[in-house]
């Protein structure tokens, strides 16, 4: 798998607050990549020094493997945090202007108009959109010159359950050809219907990422630790379970089909694995994810 | 740099207030060759005659202080384009869609060159033209004697256009930094002048050197009835102009670079 994108660290200080606090991400190409956290959680920052409107206090980021250069951002379509427009001018006009920064084609402008459906108003002034087709416009405008990869904030905030449809259905289509997309959101429900990775944040801090159905899914987790940490972890590898955190010895971790705490303790045993702990146990993030969306 | 032009284009010839404040400008500048011509003292005699400031080459005394006047204009038309684009957070979205920062910063510097061209190209030929108007006498070389205050001239619209802009890059509001501007040019050099500084540095602080010092006011011409007029540029106020050029850019191109967006 491609990486496309990789944070190291990434920090943002304003003054006392610590928006961002060591963020490491890491997303591969093809994903509908997911970072889910509460009002506040410093999404909007994290995308914001992606893009290069917001210097980091420290730690770094990559795009392409080709470093933080302002080129990237060409190959990259994004909405950070509100659609934005030149009131006065019209939607077509504001697309020309994107498009003339990213050196693409004009006539690539009647094609994400196509895709977003604006053609019939493309030539009011983007001032008098409503707020969905404001949400769409800027959409067009990120599909411009067909990026390998979109980043979106809070795509569908404000529109009707319509509108959020729509949205969603776009999303699906464009991720479909195969684009990588960043999509920062509040909602636990939106994450789990586009995005096949997340990463959880909450007050600058990431608490989890991978895959939706590890990280969002309801499977039953297992915390084991024994004697002998190597050995266990060697077994449960060879048992097919995944070992997801191992904290000084303390491994936590998923069952394959078909298997329950009692049969992995008998396997374990016979293999000659002295269990010294053993708790079924929900999902770690499924307690902080209900903290995060209450 | 085209491509920054085109784009700098495409924004603002369709914004209506930014035609209707140049249009403005024009007219004043229009209106001030003909107020020149037609004011009278109480004895009902032309002004232009007994004080001659329409006369050739006094008239460029005249005009390039009405226009260096008129650069405050201008100036707030910079300041409108420029804090729009903080307002509306398209600076923003400019550097998100692939621009960088040193590109966000030639695109205003390209703004105001233009603008101070097209000023300066507009005062010289209509300057030429009413010189000849009023003076269907003069010749051609006539007509370019003092012709080097109009360099001047240009230095003293791109330097007071640097300055707005550089205001309205730190200020982000266009209501704000339209007042701190005209605040700045009218009493706050002044009071910095006279009481902080007691006088000492007239010659160098940017208001006096932008608006007085470059292009001298014509008082002297006026009072001499026509006679004692600047026919060159003093070197010093030429230097500072260029310094304090050089100077505001610096700093707004260093604010572009490091400030988050
Ligand atoms: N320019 C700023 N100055 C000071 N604090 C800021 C600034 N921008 C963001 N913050 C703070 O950083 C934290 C993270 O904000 P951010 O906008 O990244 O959150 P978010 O996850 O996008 O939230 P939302 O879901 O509301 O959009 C907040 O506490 C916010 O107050
Ligand atoms: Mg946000």
């Amino acid at each position: 798998m491609e990486t496309i994108l990789n944070t190291a660290a990434l920090t943002k200080h304003y003054g006392p607050i610590t928006a961002v606090n060591g963020i490491d991400l890491h997303v591969e190409r093809g994903s509908v990549y997911g970072i889910l956290g509460p009002n506040g959680s410093g999404k909007t920052t994290t995308l914001g020094m992606l893009l290069g409107a917001i210097h980091p206090s420290s730690g770094s980021f990559s795009w392409f493997g080709k470093g933080t250069g302002d080129e990237n951002r060409k190959r990259i379509g994004a909405i950070l945090e509100h659609p934005i427009f030149y009131p006065y001018l019209s939607g077509a006009q504001n697309l020309r202007i994107t498009a003339r920064i990213k050196g693409v084609p004009e006539k690539d402008v009647d094609r994400v108009l196509q895709i977003v459906e604006l053609s019939a108003r493309k030539n009011s002034p983007a001032a008098t959109y409503s707020l969905g087709m404001k949400q769409r416009m800027a959409i067009a405008a990120a599909l411009l010159g067909d990026p390998e990869v979109l980043v979106l904030d809070e795509p569908t905030n404000g529109l009707d359950p319509q509108g959020i449809a729509e949205i969603r259905g776009l999303i699906r289509e464009v991720a479909a050809s195969g684009k990588t997309i960043l999509i920062a959101s509040h909602l636990l429900d939106e994450v789990e219907k586009v995005c096949t990775h997340v990463a959880v944040i909450k007050n600058g801090n990431l608490l989890a990422q991978g895959h939706v159905n590890e990280i969002l899914g309801d499977e039953q987790l297992l915390e084991i630790a024994s004697a002998d940490p190597a050995g266990l972890k060697l077994q449960l590898e060879q048992l097919h379970c995944s070992v997801r955190s191992d904290e000084s010895g303390l491994f936590l971790v998923g069952l394959p089909e078909g298997m329950d705490a009692s049969s992995l303790n008998k396997k374990l045993v016979e293999s000659g694995q002295a269990i010294h702990h053993l708790r079924v146990r929900k999902k770690k993030l499924e307690e902080s994810f209900l903290e995060i969306t209450a | 740099m085209k491509k920054l032009l085109q784009i700098e284009w495409i924004k603002l010839w369709p914004y209506k207030a930014f035609r209707i404040l140049f249009i403005v400008y024009f007219l004043l500048l229009g209106l001030s060759l003909l107020i020149g011509r037609s004011l009278n003292n109480g004895e009902g005699e032309e002004l232009n005659k007994l004080f001659k400031i329409l006369s050739v080459p006094n008239i460029w005394n005249y005009y390039l202080f009405v226009a260096v006047l008129l650069n405050i204009v201008l100036g707030i038309i910079v300041i409108f384009v420029i804090s729009n684009e903080y307002s509306f957070k398209t600076m923003r979205q400019n550097l998100i869609d692939g621009l960088n920062r040193n590109q966000l910063f030639v695109s205003k510097l390209l703004l105001i060159s233009i603008l101070t061209f097209l000023s300066t190209l507009v005062v010289y030929i209509s300057g030429l033209i009413a010189g000849k108007v009023y003076n269907p006498d003069a010749t051609f070389s006539d007509l370019l004697e003092r012709n080097v205050l109009i360099g001047g001239y240009a230095i003293a619209c791109f330097g007071t256009l640097s300055m707005a802009s550089l205001f309205a890059i730190i200020l982000k509001r266009s209501g704000l930094a339209t007042i701190v501007f005209i605040l700045f040019i009218f009493p706050l050099d002044v009071i910095l002048n006279q009481g902080l500084l007691k006088g000492c540095c007239n010659d160098y602080l940017p208001v006096s050197v932008l608006f007085k010092g470059i292009i001298e006011w014509p008082g002297n011409m006026i009072r001499s009835f026509g006679e004692e007029a600047q026919t060159a540029l003093a070197w010093l106020p030429v230097t500072m102009g260029l310094v304090y050029i050089g100077l505001f850019n610096f700093l707004s191109w260093f604010i572009i670079r490091r400030r988050d967006l």
